[in-house]
This record gives structure tokens, sequence and C-alpha cells, in this order.
């Protein structure tokens, strides 16, 4: 194989293999408190963790990763021991599969790095030996709950369909998605043989499709596409080490094969059954293909062999030949008719010409091309306002061109939103990411916690997704670290002995919050407060600043409560990375306490990051766009309520606040109209409790526009944070309402020589 | 001389990536800034356009005049002039903007008016003078001779990543904490 096909095959099975592994792990758990809560062992939930290590053990074993192979079998066969029922899972198991997943993590990034999984060896030989000594210690063991006995299946393959449990409508759907693609695979590696370049490749792809398809079957306990499978299988071994010519002839003999399995898995997708009509057929042909008379010039004289069985009347071999004569698809419909004799065969499609066509409910779509369709999005609302909002027409009473052009907004506006939807993903998989987070910590920390996930259907844009993650673990971290106490401690204070960890996520308004809540100790406000003094962050006499201000000291890089750094926290770094990732995703964290009882960490997202609702404003001749959700009220102020503090600052008092004043001409050196505050216009911002007053000269009206970054070349300016392009082409900047408040604090605001200022009333 | 505005000199340049290297070496685009003729490589050119609106944008260096709306895409715009440091012109309906992609960068670059696009082929190429005063130097590719002028080739990327613009992103960095 080309050294590039195989890099990218093994790309490819390390993002298979990690989705598998992240769908292994959380099952192993809860895998875990089920057998410890009920006694039983769930057999679906041992079934699906079965069925993906076997697929890892699969595809390992093709691209020839031998320690992948070695734990991954290891695992299946303490799984099999485990789904016979022989003993229930219990913890080491659970920690054992676990590590072993871990060590299939470690091994794929030596594979990125290196292109084969050696290393590590010393930790294969510890996690095999772990899982086959548990295997060993319990096969012998005597069956402890009793359990209605599994019939026995020999090789532990997949149980039978006559088994009481039904096969979930998941379990069929991902099998039949998945078959499609195999057994296309297999098809167009066989038709494509003849033309082919890399003959030795294509049987590979091929041989590989059709095993995994085989696979699969077995699991779900198809018994005719198993055989039938198999016996094509061997059939393309013997082509791959040439006992078997590839002739035209043989792969005529395969197709037709690999139909008869697709249209049982049309069938299977609309809920029929898994019998092939004249599977005995095809596979005797097959048997004889792969039994090795040696391809002569002719081709192979299967209705002579039949007679000379004595297996067929001759009247049905010509009769059978006549069918072959016909063309591929054709030969397919006469196996699919229905005997006479089978009245419950389900209603076939007959007049179709080809094989059946099976329903998609799902496609797999290139992420680029999914970015560059919401970009184009993004530019055609930007278009549209730029035709809607031309200023050539503004003057115009134009009332067919007002209808027409309502309705184009109103259609560029549903396909705004879809397009953001495309992009949303629940939280789930995140979420559930933190199950095996918890039970590793748990044990670490030696204190009993159970987690709680609520609305993990919760969708967010997927850039959320992808900086919510460490956040989470941090946050998790400190609950069971810092917050939640000892099992002896929690019941001194009557509290259940096992810590409560609740996970939860929703939709408020224009945004998601996730919230994490212990029910722990709570925040120390006064223990945080003296850590910060000691370091520095506060003085003396900020003793007093509110509860709020100081959870806030928390997320200071560097700043940490704790006696000593564990390996599980301690440093200091995790809440810093919980701000620095919320602040990517233009999110903000709140904290409440209620000391002794618990801690409420929530999390504000905004759902949207392309879009932004704001008020289009004018300082001098530049606009600025301020999102609306930050704007709390705008007035033009009075003389009488406007001070100037003898530091160079202003504040403008507003009822009963008073707010400092921000000249925006001057932070961003603009010619403005007014210099007198009262002759403007002054814009209350506020942004996590705190505000500021913008002063401008004019505000225009409400924008939604799309954000735009700001190019590269200049990206990262103080108090912008964006750009937008405006109806009529103009580009204009989006401000950002957090830093301008912080640098207002920070800076006195100058007043500049030019001006002097208004008699203060 | 001819002027060239709009497309005509993105139209000219074949598609091919191939042939990219070949037609296109030896070309180029020549505009005036000050009292001096100027060539940039036609490679990196992707368009000329006249002179429209520019947004500001604050804490830039003096020569990034702000951003502009190009068909929809935000790119930002260097006045050629500011950054010879030269005296500042008003800008009249000749003055072009350029606008030069270099390794995915897109920027505009202002000039006072846009000549034509020259063919000087390596031999007619003399290397920058040793020793020269003002800005002008660091950007100096070449000498290109054409007929009876000499225009200076200038090094867009130089032009773009002068020591000053890494300063701009610390400066930016600095001031927000």
């Amino acid at each position: 194989m080309s050294l590039d096909e195989n890099a990218e095959m093994l790309e490819g099975f390390i993002a298979d293999s990690r989705e598998l592994l992240d769908e292994i792990e959380p099952m192993l758990i809860e895998l875990q408190q089920a057998s410890e809560d009920s006694g039983a062992a769930d057999t679906d939930t041992i079934n699906s963790i079965f069925r993906l290590f076997h697929s890892l053990k699969g595809a390992a074993g093709f691209l020839d990763l031998k320690n992948i192979t070695r734990v991954t079998h290891e695992a299946e066969t303490l799984l099999n021991l485990i789904r016979d029922n022989k003993f229930p899972l219990i913890n080491d198991h659970t920690t054992a599969l676990c590590r072993a997943c871990d060590l299939i993590h470690a091994l794929m990034t030596n594979i990125e790095q290196q292109g084969s999984d050696k290393g590590l060896e010393d930790t294969v030989e510890t996690v095999v030996a772990t899982l086959a000594q548990l295997a060993d210690s319990n096969s012998g063991a005597k069956e402890t709950a009793p359990r209605a006995p599994e019939g026995d299946e020999g090789s532990g393959q997949a149980p039978g369909p006559d088994q009481e449990k039904p096969l979930t409508p998941e379990l069929l759907s991902g099998f039949i998605q998945e078959s499609d693609e195999l057994l296309e695979s297999v098809e167009s590696a066989l038709v494509g043989l003849d033309t082919s370049d890399n003959r030795q490749d294509d049987l590979d792809t091929a041989f590989r499709s059709i095993h995994s398809f085989k696979g699969n079957c077995g699991f779900m306990g198809f018994k005719d596409p198993e055989r039938l499978s198999h016996s094509i299988e061997t059939a393309l071994a013997g082509m791959r080490t040439g006992a078997i010519p590839c002739s035209e002839n043989n792969i005529n003999i395969l197709l037709p094969a690999i139909d008869a399995l697709r249209s049982t898995v049309a069938e299977l997708s609309k809920g029929g059954s898994d019998t092939i009509q004249g599977c005995d057929l095809i596979l005797e042909i097959l048997e004889d293909l792969t039994g090795g008379r040696p391809e002569s010039d002719q081709p192979l004289r299967l209705g002579e062999i039949l007679v000379a069985r004595g297996e067929a009347s001759s009247a049905a071999v010509r009769s059978a030949l006549e069918v072959q004569g016909k063309p591929r698809d054709k030969i397919l419909n006469y196996i699919q008719e229905p005997a006479a004799d089978s009245p419950d065969r389900p209603e076939t499609d007959q007049k179709s010409p080809g094989t059946k066509k099976v329903m998609r409910r799902d496609i797999r779509v290139d992420l680029d091309k999914l970015d560059l369709m919401i970009d184009l999005v993004g530019e055609l609302v930007i278009a549209q306002l730029m035709v809607t909002q031309n200023p050539d027409i503004q003057d115009y009473e134009l009332e067919n061109f007002d209808k027409a052009s309502h309705h184009l907004q109103r259609v560029t506006s549903e396909l705004q939103d879809i397009a953001i939807s495309i992009r949303m993903v629940p939280l789930s998989a995140t979420f559930r990411k933190m199950i095996r987070l918890v039970h590793d910590l748990s044990h670490k920390s030696g204190k009993k916690v159970k987690l709680d996930l609520i609305g993990e259907d919760t969708e967010v844009d997927k850039t959320v997704i992808e900086q919510i993650a460490d956040p989470l673990v941090h946050l998790i971290r400190n609950a069971i670290d810092h917050g939640l106490e000892p099992a002896a401690k929690r019941k001194n204070l009557n509290k259940t002995e096992t810590g409560n960890i609740t996970l939860e996520a929703k939709h408020d308004g224009g945004e998601v919050l996730i919230i994490i809540r212990d029910d722990g100790a709570g925040l120390d406000r006064n223990k945080i407060f003296d850590k910060a003094l000691k370091q520095g962050l506060v003085t003396e006499k900020d003793r007093n600043m509110s509860n709020e201000d100081v959870f806030k000291l928390i997320f200071e890089p560097g700043f940490s409560t704790a006696e000593k750094v564990t390996d599980v926290s301690g440093r200091g770094v995790g809440m810093d990375v919980v701000k620095k990732n919320l602040e990517k995703i233009k999110g903000t964290v709140d904290i409440k306490s209620n000391p002794g009882e618990s801690s409420t960490f929530t999390l504000k997202i905004p759902l949207t990051l392309a879009i932004v609702d704001g008020m289009l404003v004018r300082v001098g001749q530049a606009l600025y766009i301020i999102p609306l959700l930050a704007i709390r009220e705008s007035f033009r102020p009075e003389p009488k309520n406007i001070t100037f503090l003898p530091d160079g600052r202003e504040v403008v008092r507003v009822r009963e606040e008073l707010i400092p004043v921000t000249r925006v001409y001057h932070l961003y050196n603009v010619k403005p109209e007014h210099t007198e505050l009262h002759e403007g216009i002054l814009v209350i911002i506020e942004n996590q409790g705190e505000n500021l007053c913008l002063f401008l000269d004019e505000v225009m009206g409400q924008q939604q526009t799309v954000i735009k970054a700001l190019p590269g070349y200049m990206s990262d300016i103080d108090g912008v944070s964006g750009c937008s392009i405006l109806g009529d082409g103009q580009v204009c900047l989006i401000l950002d309402v957090g830093s301008l408040i912080k640098k207002s604090k920070k800076t006195s605001g100058k007043i500049t020589e030019q001006e002097e200022p208004p008699g203060a009333g | 001389m001819t002027e060239n505005k709009g497309r005509a000199v993105a139209e000219a340049t074949p598609d091919e990536d191939e042939d990219d290297e070949d037609t296109q070496k030896d070309k180029f685009l020549t505009f005036t800034v000050g009292n001096e003729d100027y060539g940039l490589e036609i490679y990196h050119v992707t368009e000329i356009i006249g002179i429209q609106k520019i947004t500001e944008v604050p804490d830039m260096p003096d020569y990034i005049k702000g951003v502009i709306n190009l068909r929809g895409k935000v790119i930002p715009v260097m006045d050629v002039r500011k950054r010879f440091k030269f005296e500042a012109r008003d800008y009249d309906d000749r003055t072009c903007i350029v606008v030069v992609n270099i390794n995915d960068t897109f920027i505009g670059l202002v000039v006072d008016t846009v000549k034509e696009v020259s063919d000087i082929p390596e031999t007619q190429i003399e290397p920058p003078p040793a020793v020269s005063e003002g800005n002008q130097q660091l950007f100096i590719k070449g000498l290109g001779k054409v007929d009876q002028n000499v225009k200076i080739l200038l090094d867009v990327d130089k032009l773009l990543h002068h020591n000053d613009l890494q300063k701009v992103g610390a400066a930016a960095q600095t001031a927000a904490v």
C-alpha cells in the first residue's frame, strides 16, 4: 500500500476509533452503576460495548496494529464472559476496561505521530495481563445471579434473533447505514477490478468491507446475510492470494451475491426479514468458486456440477441458465420474487429495474463545504441588505419593489436561521465525557460522587462545543476536589454520603446557560479574600467588596486556595482556562454560593456568534455598532446632571445612579460633531453588572448584521470586537462593550487642552 | 502611458497554476507614488479598484488607513505614501487601491496613479544600491530599467511585514491589559 494511502487509512481509523472510544466510556460507567443498583448487567449495553470493541479490534487488525489488537481482544474476552453471565460487572472490571481505553487513546497518539502503535509496551502488557487475569479468575466462578440462560452461541458471537431482546431502531439504522457503505465499497472495488491500476488494493478494500459487514450481520443476528458474506469473503480471500483468478466471470458471480445482500439490507430497513431467497443456491455457486476448480478458459459449468451431484434436475439447470442469461439486475428480481408458498413474505417492489433503494435520513458532509456555505449565507444577508437598503432608491416610493424586497428579506432571514442551526450540535457528547471524568475523580479523591445530566439535548454552535469542554472539566474537578466534602464529614453535616453534581444546559432568551451545581461546602468568601490579599490581588481596604466580586477573584491566573497541589487541581490554572475559553466564545460566568450547602457556576454563552442585533451610532463621520443586549438606555443629559471629578473623569447622574462617561471620539481619535455632553447623546451600556456611558453624536437606528472578523492583519484591537458591512456597503466597527468598560476603569478620561470643561452646574 | 483600472489586469493573468509562474514572471504592475515610478510583481496583484470610503480602525500605525469592503470581504488598506513617509496628499479620481494577496493575506495599497503592466526581464533589473537613506531601501527588491525610465521594484512582503507591524499586534495586546 502506498505511503499516502496508508496514512489516510490510519487517519480514518483514528477518527473512527476515537468516536468509538467516546461511546464506550460513558457506557461502561453506566453499566457499572446499573450493575451496582440492580445487580443485573444490562445486556443491551454490554452488547453495544462488545460490538464497539470488536469493531475496534477488526479495524486495528487490518491495519496491523498489534498492540491495539491485543488490548481490544482481551477486553472483548472479558466482556464476553460478563455477557454470558458468568459474573456481574464490578468496579475492577470497569476500571480495567477504562484503563484499556486510555491505553488505546495513547496508542493512537503514537500512531498519529509515528504511524504505528509501537511503544508503551509495558503498559500494554500490564493492561493485557490485568484483563486476562480478571477473565480467568472469574470464568471458573459459579453463576451468581440467576438469569435467563442464553442459547449456546459457541463462538460467543452476537445474540441470535431468537433472544427476547429486540433490535432497537438505532441499532438497526446504524447497521443499515454502515452496510450500505460497506456493500457499496465491495461492489465498486469488484467492478473496478478489471481496469484497476492496483488490484491488490481493491481486493483488500473489498475483503475488509465484506468482513466488517459479516461481523455486523453476526451481531445483529442476521443469519443468512452472515453466511452469504462469509462465502463472499472466502472467495475474495482466494482472489487476494491468487488462488482464485479475478476473471470477469468470477466477478460476475460475486456481484449478484452482493446485490442479494443489498436487497436484504433494504428489506431490513423497511422492517422486513433477513432471509435471502435462493440463498442456498448462491452459496453453492460461491462454494464451487472457492472450492477451487481452477479456472479454465471456459466459464464454470455450474449446471453440470449440480446435475452431476444430483442436486438439480437438468430442467432446473436449463431454466437457471435462462435466468443467468439475463442482465445482472434482472437476475436479482428473479431471486427476489416471492415464492408461491410464502404468503407472509412482504410485498416487494417488482417494478423496480434495479436493486431497491434504501431510505437514508442523513448524509455526511465535508465540513469545509459546510463552512463555505454558511459564509455564503452570511454574504447573502449582506448583499440583500445592500439591495433593499440601497441609497439610490431610498427616496422613492416603490410599492412593488418594496413588496418584493420584503419577500427577499423574509426568505433570506429563514435561510440564515437554518444555516445557523446546521452548525448547532447537541451538548450530549460533551456532557457524556464528564461521566467518565466524574467516575475517575471520585475514585482518586475517595469521595462518592453522583453526576446528573439535564438538558444534554440542548444545541449549541460547534465552536462553542470546542471551547466549552475544557472549562467544564476544570469546573467539575474543582467541584469534586474543593467543593464536595469527604463522606464522613458529609454524614456529620446530615448530608447524603454521596455528593451530587448537576450539569444542566438550557436556552434562555438569546443565550445558552450551562449550570454546574454541587451540594458541597460552597465558596468560602473570607478564605478567598485572604488568599487574594496574600497574593497582592486586593488590599485590606477592599475587604468589604461584594461577594460576587470576591468570587470573581478566583479567575485571576495563579489563584488557588488549595493548601496543597494534587494532580487533580490546586495549581491555580483551571479557572483561568475557564475565563479565557469563555472569552473566546463571548460568554460570561456567574457564581452563586451558599456556604455549607452548595455552589452554582452559571456559564452564559450567546446563542449565535455570527449575527449581532445592534444599534448603529455615529461619532463624527464614523459609524459604530453597539450590541443591543448591552444597551440599557440612551438619553441627552442635562448640564446639571454632569459632574467633573478632580482626576479628569466625568460622571452623569441617572436617576439615583452615577455613571462614568467615556468620550468615544477621544478614544478612537475621531472628529466629533459635538464636544459638549449635553449636545450629544449618552448611551448607557452594561456588562456584567457594570455600567458606562458612551458619548456619541447620534443614534441612527437598529441594525441586524453579520459579524465579520477584522482581517487577521489587524485583529485584537482594544474595544472592537469585529466589523460589519452595512446596507450601503460601508464597513463599520462593532464595539466590544466589556473591554470598553474595563478600559474606562483603568485610564482616567482625559480632557484635552482644546476642550474647556463646560460650566458645571 | 495607459492607465489600468478595473479588472483588466486581473484578466490578463491566466488561471492555470502551473502557467502562473511562467507567464507571470517578469511582469510588473507599475504605479506612481510621489515623483517616482514603482513596480510590483504581478503575481501578487489580484485587482485594482478606484479609491473608496475607508473605515478607520483605531490603534493602527498611521500608514494603515483602515479597512474597506471588497465585495463582502473586509480588507485592510495601507497608504503607500505614508509608508514611505512622504507627505500626505488628497485622494483624487486617479487614486487607486491595488489589492495584493500574500500568503492568503489580502491588503490594499493606496497609490497615486496606476500606470501599466511592464515586462521587465531579469537582465534589466539592477540590485538596489547598497547605501540608501530613507525607508524605501527596506522595501526595494531592485531597480528595473524600462526604456528610458527606471522603476523601483518593491518587495511586497517587506512592505507588509516590517518590524512596525509586529509591534502593532503587541501594542494592541498591551493596551488591552
